[in-house]
């Protein structure tokens, strides 16, 4: 059976279609293009190694194998709050967005198989700019501000399963829903609030995609680890309302950690991965498709001294990236410096993490965005 | 006081949550990179006229008889002649003397007066103005409907019927105005069970007018006098009535009969298609539009202006002073199909976001501009009982000024008729609301 959709409204959804990628791409902020800004799928923990350990790492769910590191049944949960800061033409302007990036739930089932599931921001597509407009109507300047902000993102829902068929070694795999929801409004605000009315206009658009993903690590305890991981995207669906606007696929992502631990108290890490954000098409993708970005860090994790009965550790780290989305059609690259704290509460049944990160985005355009990132995590193991 | 460093250090991580939880709210505003990495204006504003009149009438009889805040009493010459009509239908028959325990019978009126509260902005100094009262007692026991008949009560003012009059020099009209009333007059009404009903004529040699309070706004006329004979008033004080009517139980007239205008000779009508707001008795104009569907309600609309063309009324009272010209939602639905009294049921002054900025005369001409966006979109949204997208107009000073505009109506040229001026950004939401 087809559906007749009426004249007016179809000429309305192509408005929309054309219209939606015009709004979204272009934000005032380097980091924000097109679909979003990856914070990275990274625990407070991994934050503070710059994401070293992060395929290693059971509160990033990043490897589907790493969960079984909790070996007992956890909740964990990040707050994420960004402070931005935007240089061009000899001005900077500041900005703050808060995150909720991760969500991790585990709980083992006999001694070899855990299960656990997640949700993490994969885009963050938060932002919002004002300009001032003026209009000639009827003989009148008509001025205005014109705001457009975004509000909404992409999250990474998955459900995990880990197995340890041998003390060396785990395997996960993971099944992924990646949806969102991103409302564009875009609003005038009249000088003359006599003569004019304010308007507000929002643009809900949907996503739904799947993928799955599996993971393996080869743990050596006195020397350390391997993990790899790779998630397979499946197709992308952007809709408003009931109308499908475009279809891509969920980006496929290759990742590989390596941790050495065979220095006493001292874990040293190196990760990369790959991620083929191309894959995402023509979404959103008036100011330039999306690229495929490395992603490669390393860092170190410390056993510090006790506070009292609380055991401390101590976390630094680098990492650089790209990100996915050009600004005015050059690729974002993001440097960025990491330290965090972790400490040991309630007899190990509480585990507080604390990173900051300072990092530095450019793309040779004569804007250059840097960012203090506060990651707080909290894990909880009943 | 001790503390383990445990404990620090619980407080310190309760201390970094609680700034993490403070930096909670968004501040997203980021334009430094505005405009290479700043949407544009997704889509300009446009702009249109529209002829949307579907039916325009002026309706006379505004306010209704008694819901005057004012009353304005004036004689001028060829253009206004109105008088007000004051009833204290129920008189006293005792008092009760001073330093006296009980009531004593009136047997008679001393220093019988009435006493007028005058809205000074109104008052047209320059020559002497003479406030004339007359007994305007139509002799039956009730209120009836021809007790408010402008040609039963016109002939009522004559002289054998003058109960007092007083010449006012320009400078001594101040607020309060003491005409006195026939002592002998008073004292038969309230002798004799028959109501006082006082008719009140303003003359003058020059634009004589007054501008009284009434019930309305609770400073009616008031009734003085002292109940005793003259000479014999020592110790007695004033009694002090306000306006009574004894309109039947049932009337809807029962509240608004106490002191109320009728007009003698009103502002000139015309007989040109023209749309006709204030004047005395007092106009309202009815307008109801058909707005392209188009644009209303496929579009956000951010400007709505009705343009109306002043024609100029040079017959006008005070045609050369300014006032303002109301727009007002109307509050009847489709139900009631009585323009006249769909008229009655508007929405306050100011109301749904309805102005207008100018200030004009009578005898001005020219575009006028009344806003009305916020009542256009509640057309769209359906905030309000609308059904019939109307608008009426009326002056600020209805009732109580003569001042009357003229414009043109839907008859008139083609060029000068009613419309208005949408502006307008077309419609592009539509995956629903946030």
């Amino acid at each position: 059976m087809t559906t007749r959709i009426p004249c007016v409204r179809g000429l309305l959804l192509v408005a929309a279609a054309c219209l939606v990628p015009a709004l979204a791409a272009a934000q005032g902020n380097l980091s924000v293009q097109g679909l979003g800004y990856p914070p990275g799928q990274f625990s407070a923990r991994s934050l503070g190694t710059g994401g070293a350990i992060g395929e290693m790492d059971p509160t990033s769910p990043v490897n589907p194998a790493a969960i079984i590191e909790f070996g007992a049944p956890a909740l964990s949960m990040q707050m994420e709050p960004e402070f931005r800061s935007v240089t061009a033409n000899g001005s900077s302007q500041s900005s703050s967005t808060q995150r909720f990036p991760v969500f991790v739930a585990a709980m083992p089932f006999g001694e070899h198989f855990m299960v656990g599931a997640s949700s993490s921001t994969l885009l963050d597509r938060s932002w919002q700019t004002t300009s001032p407009q003026q209009q000639l109507i009827a003989g009148d300047t008509v001025r205005f501000n014109s705001t457009t902000k975004s509000d909404g993102s992409l999250n990474d829902l998955a459900l995990t399963f880990a197995y340890v068929p041998r003390s060396w070694l785990r395997l996960g795999v993971a099944l992924h829903a990646v949806n969102g929801r991103d409302v564009v409004t875009t609003s005038r605000f009249f000088e003359d609030t006599v003569r004019y009315g304010n308007t507000s206009t929002p643009i809900a658009t949907t996503y739904a995609g799947n993928a799955l993903s599996a993971g393996v690590e080869f743990v050596e305890p006195s020397l350390g680890g391997i993990a790899i991981s790779y998630r397979r995207g499946g197709p992308l669906e952007q809709k408003i309302g009931d109308t499908t606007l475009a279809t891509a696929h969920v980006p496929d992502h290759f990742g590989v950690g390596v941790v050495f631990s065979g220095f006493s108290g001292t874990t040293l890490a190196f990760r990369t991965a790959y991620d083929k954000w191309a894959a995402l098409g023509s979404l959103d993708a008036a100011n330039g498709a999306a690229m495929n970005s490395w992603d490669s860090s390393v860092g170190a994790e410390f056993t510090g001294p006790r506070l009292g009965d609380i055991p401390l550790a101590f976390r630094v780290g680098s990492r650089w990236r790209n990100l996915p989305f050009p600004a005015a059609g050059h690729q974002v690259h993001e440097g960025s410096l990491a330290g965090g704290v972790g400490l040991t509460l309630a007899q190990g049944r509480v585990l507080f993490d604390a990173g900051l990160v300072r990092a530095s985005r450019s793309a040779g355009i004569g804007v250059t965005e840097s960012a203090w990132t506060l990651s707080m995590g909290l894990t909880v193991r009943p | 006081m001790h503390l383990p460093r445990s404990r620090w250090v619980v407080f310190a991580v309760a201390a970094v949550v609680a700034a993490g939880i403070g930096a909670c709210s968004d501040n997203l505003e980021s334009n430094a990179a505005c405009p290479s990495l700043c949407p544009g204006l997704a889509d300009s504003l446009r702009d249109t006229v529209v002829d949307a009149v579907m039916i325009d009438s002026s309706v006379s009889g505004f306010p209704a008889i008694g819901q005057e805040p004012f009353l304005l009493i004036g004689t001028r010459g060829d253009t206004l002649d109105t008088r007000a009509i004051i009833r204290y239908d129920s008189l006293p028959t005792f008092y009760v003397p001073t330093n006296s325990p009980t009531d004593s019978a009136i047997v008679g009126v001393d220093s019988a007066s009435l006493m007028l509260r005058v809205d000074t902005s109104e008052t047209k100094p320059g020559a002497p103005v003479t406030i004339s009262l007359y007994d305007v007692d139509t002799g039956g026991t009730d209120s009836s409907a021809t007790d408010t008949a402008v040609a039963v009560l016109a002939p009522l003012f004559s002289p054998d019927r003058l109960l007092g009059s007083k010449t006012f020099a320009p400078e001594s009209l101040v607020d309060s105005l003491k005409v006195p009333l026939s002592n002998d007059s008073v004292y038969y009404k309230l002798s004799h069970g028959r109501p006082l009903r006082i008719g009140i004529q303003v003359t003058g040699t020059d634009r004589a007018q007054i501008r009284i309070g009434t019930s309305v706004n609770f400073v009616p006329p008031q009734l003085m006098f002292k109940p005793a004979p003259h000479g014999d008033t020592t110790g007695v004080t004033f009694l002090s009535l306000s306006p009574m009517t004894r309109t039947p139980v049932g009337s809807p007239l029962i509240n608004d009969l106490q002191d109320y205008l009728i007009v003698l000779k009103g502002t000139p009508n015309t007989t040109a298609p023209l749309l006709t707001v204030g004047g005395l008795p007092g106009h309202r104009v009815y307008l109801r539009f058909n707005l392209p569907s188009s644009i209303v309600d496929s579009s956000t609309v951010v400007r709505a202006t009705l343009l109306l063309m002043q024609v100029p009324n040079p017959l006008s009272p005070d045609a050369r002073d300014s006032t303002t010209v109301w727009p007002q939602a109307l509050l009847a639905s489709s139900a009631i199909t009585d323009l006249g009294r769909a008229l009655r049921l508007l929405a306050a002054a100011g109301a749904i976001g309805l102005d207008t900025l100018e200030r004009f005369a009578p005898a001005d001409s020219g575009l006028r501009q009344f806003e009305m966006v916020q009542l256009v979109r509640a057309w769209h949204t359906g905030l309000t009982a609308t059904d019939p997208r109307a608008l009426a107009l009326r002056t600020a000073l209805e009732g109580e000024s003569g001042a009357e505009y003229w414009f043109y109506s839907s008859k008139g040229p083609l060029a000068l008729r009613p419309r208005i001026r949408l502006t307008y950004a077309p419609n592009r939401s539509v995956g629903g609301s946030p």
